[in-house]
């Protein structure tokens, strides 16, 4: 009796996170189809999907296909990623402050991406953009999972996550000083503030593939992230070898949003807000919330950048500023709600 | 039937000695109390038995082969650890948190099997904590929680456990009732070693008593041979009163001996 009555728990248990998922993912393929759908000029669903599937080169469809979809499609991208990092970074970390933007990896990816573009390397051959970004990721979370990895303090890695960002920030900005063309500089500006706006299919594919090895690495984690919450001897005792997860959480990170800040710029807070707001719904288990924050992250984004294009402006509000302006009040909260825990 | 020892193991952190040339065979069967005042070192060898440290010279052996040359999850699926403070980082059921003493049992896909079911179940109840299964880890008491950690450990099914503390946060009834499972486990063919404060406890539950100081090892034995009133004296600085309860031993701290009127 006891025994079933446990054995269903479980099952529900089971149920309830698929079942998140499946209305997360649901919910990811609606915002996608709206982000087709709406913009300045008004195209219906039929000749939406039409133009998806033909090969027409009439301005509705070139709208569809040059504009929308390489943007639909970025979000998406660009969304998960930001979601799953948070989560694995957070699990990782035992933190629920930690998030690719707040603890300096986008900034360092986005000093990474504008070296390249500043030495002219991104000419030379188009690989150099994301590779910028990843390298400078990769240096950016090695740099904060030595500083603040083993203790997991919130004190530590909000320091930590200062200290790699003002140095990320202040040698990007010495690179835009010496820079000795100013409207390079008033481009790579604008770039890093973090849009959709503008792109094409080929930063698509450009992007993609990095990305996607990334969220291997990281939906890879699971399990190592469960055993964590016991702390990082316990999970060593529990099988798992701290310093290959560790790598693997370094190595996905840096993939995923070096290639995500190269083509999209810095958006912040996306990876803050999304693993906050599902964790309850998935019982606070860091390895059910990887694949649910992914699809939250999309949602987000995608929402986020249909609101930027809605909100009329003379110049089109860039995606990070927005995410930026909801998600540091947010980030307020949350260090109001946690103060206990932190100090 | 797996075999721990230590064979001449020195520690040193932080360039200090924290253990010196320490000899210890654990053997299937015995509950091994390691006792001895703070800093003595009894968390350390616990942790250079779990292989969570690397030891300067000697070796830590598991089943014959040097401890650092085997995978984690091979040690894994027959040492278990129990931290001192062990802790719940996030906000996960009970349930949930004993489940997690299964990893190392478990195929990496594969959800929770049957087997994995009746042993968290079994965990549960023995460790008296299955009616909150559902409540969370973070809102438990220090001796609810206490037991919570036992019942992780117990979902292992361990050959070899290795428990830091586990009864100092509970009250005297789950004192006792822990104390008992643990001997339980180490007659059913289990090697326990259990670091303890309480000498009684350490008296009456424990087939053999491993008393440190500073480092070393001052006796070893049989609890009788261990807790003589000179040995206490010397180690503890401290006069107790012995006696027996129908044949069973107890150890009471009285008075510090640097205080004595």
């Amino acid at each position: 009796m006891a025994n079933s009555l446990v054995l269903q728990n479980v099952n529900q248990e089971f149920i309830r996170t698929n079942l998140v998922t499946l209305i997360l993912a649901l919910l990811t393929l609606v915002a996608f189809v709206a982000s087709l759908l709406i913009g300045p000029a008004a195209i219906g669903l039929e000749h939406t999907i039409s133009s998806l599937f033909s090969d027409r080169a009439d301005t509705t469809a070139l709208i569809i296909n040059e504009v929308r979809l390489p943007r639909a499609l970025l979000a998406v991208l660009i969304g998960a990623t930001l979601g799953l990092s948070g989560a694995a970074l957070q699990g990782f970390l035992r933190n629920p402050l930690a998030e690719p933007g707040l603890i300096g990896v986008s900034a360092s990816a986005a000093l990474g991406a504008v070296l390249t573009l500043y030495t002219g390397i991104s000419a030379l051959f188009v690989l150099a953009l994301p590779f910028g970004g990843i390298l400078g990721a990769c240096i950016g979370v090695i740099t904060i999972t030595l500083l603040a990895g083993r203790n997991g303090s919130s004190i530590t890695l909000i320091l930590a996550g200062i200290a790699v960002t003002s140095f990320a920030s202040a040698l990007t900005a010495l690179v835009l000083n010496l820079a000795p063309n100013p409207f390079a500089v008033t481009e790579i500006v604008f770039w890093m503030m973090g849009s959709l706006s503008d792109r094409s299919m080929t930063h698509v594919w450009l992007a993609a593939p990095f990305m996607i090895l990334g969220w291997i690495l990281l939906l890879g984690l699971g399990r190592p992230l469960d055993a964590l919450t016991l702390g990082e001897e316990t999970a060593q005792t529990l099988g798992f070898n701290i310093t290959r997860v560790r790598h693997q959480v370094v190595f996905g990170t840096a993939l995923c949003v070096g290639a995500a800040t190269s083509v999209a710029g810095m958006i912040g807070f996306v990876g803050l807000v999304v693993p906050h707001l599902l964790r309850p719904l998935v019982n606070h288990r860091p390895s059910h919330l990887l694949v649910a924050s992914a699809f939250g992250g999309a949602i987000l984004t995608l929402a986020a950048d249909i609101v930027v294009r809605l909100i009329s402006t003379n110049v089109e509000l860039k995606l990070g500023v927005v995410t930026a302006l909801v998600g540091a009040p947010f980030f307020l909260m949350l260090i109001m709600q946690s103060r206990r825990q932190i100090f | 039937m797996t075999v721990l020892s230590a064979q001449n193991v020195s520690v040193q952190l932080q360039n200090k000695n924290i253990l010196n040339n320490i000899d210890l065979l654990i053997e299937p069967g015995e509950l091994i109390g390691l006792i001895g005042p703070n800093g003595a070192g009894k968390s350390t060898l616990l942790r250079s038995l779990a292989g969570l440290i690397s030891v300067n010279s000697g070796e830590v052996l598991l089943d014959n082969r040097p401890i650092q040359n085997i995978d984690r999850r091979e040690i894994a699926k027959v040492v278990s650890y129990l931290p001192q403070s062990g802790q719940s980082h996030w906000s996960i059921t009970v349930k949930t948190f004993v489940s997690l003493g299964r990893l190392p049992h478990r195929g990496p896909w594969s959800g929770l099997s049957i087997t994995d079911e009746n042993s968290i179940n079994r965990a549960m109840e023995t460790m008296d904590v299955a009616q909150f299964s559902n409540r969370r880890t973070t809102e438990l008491s220090g001796g609810e929680f206490s037991r919570v950690m036992l019942a992780r450990v117990w979902a292992g099914e361990p050959q070899v456990l290795l428990a830091d503390e586990p009864v100092s946060d509970l009250d005297p009834y789950h004192m006792l009732e822990v104390m008992e499972h643990l001997k339980r486990l180490a007659t059913q063919g289990a090697a326990v070693v259990v670091v303890l404060h309480d000498l009684t406890l350490a008296a009456r539950f424990c087939s053999h008593l491993v008393l440190l100081s500073e480092g070393f090892v001052v006796k070893k034995g049989t609890p009788s041979e261990v807790l003589t009133t000179d040995h206490l004296a010397d180690v503890y600085n401290i006069n107790v009163i012995s006696g027996d309860q129908v044949g069973l031993p107890y150890i009471i701290p009285w008075e510090r001996l640097d205080q004595r009127v």
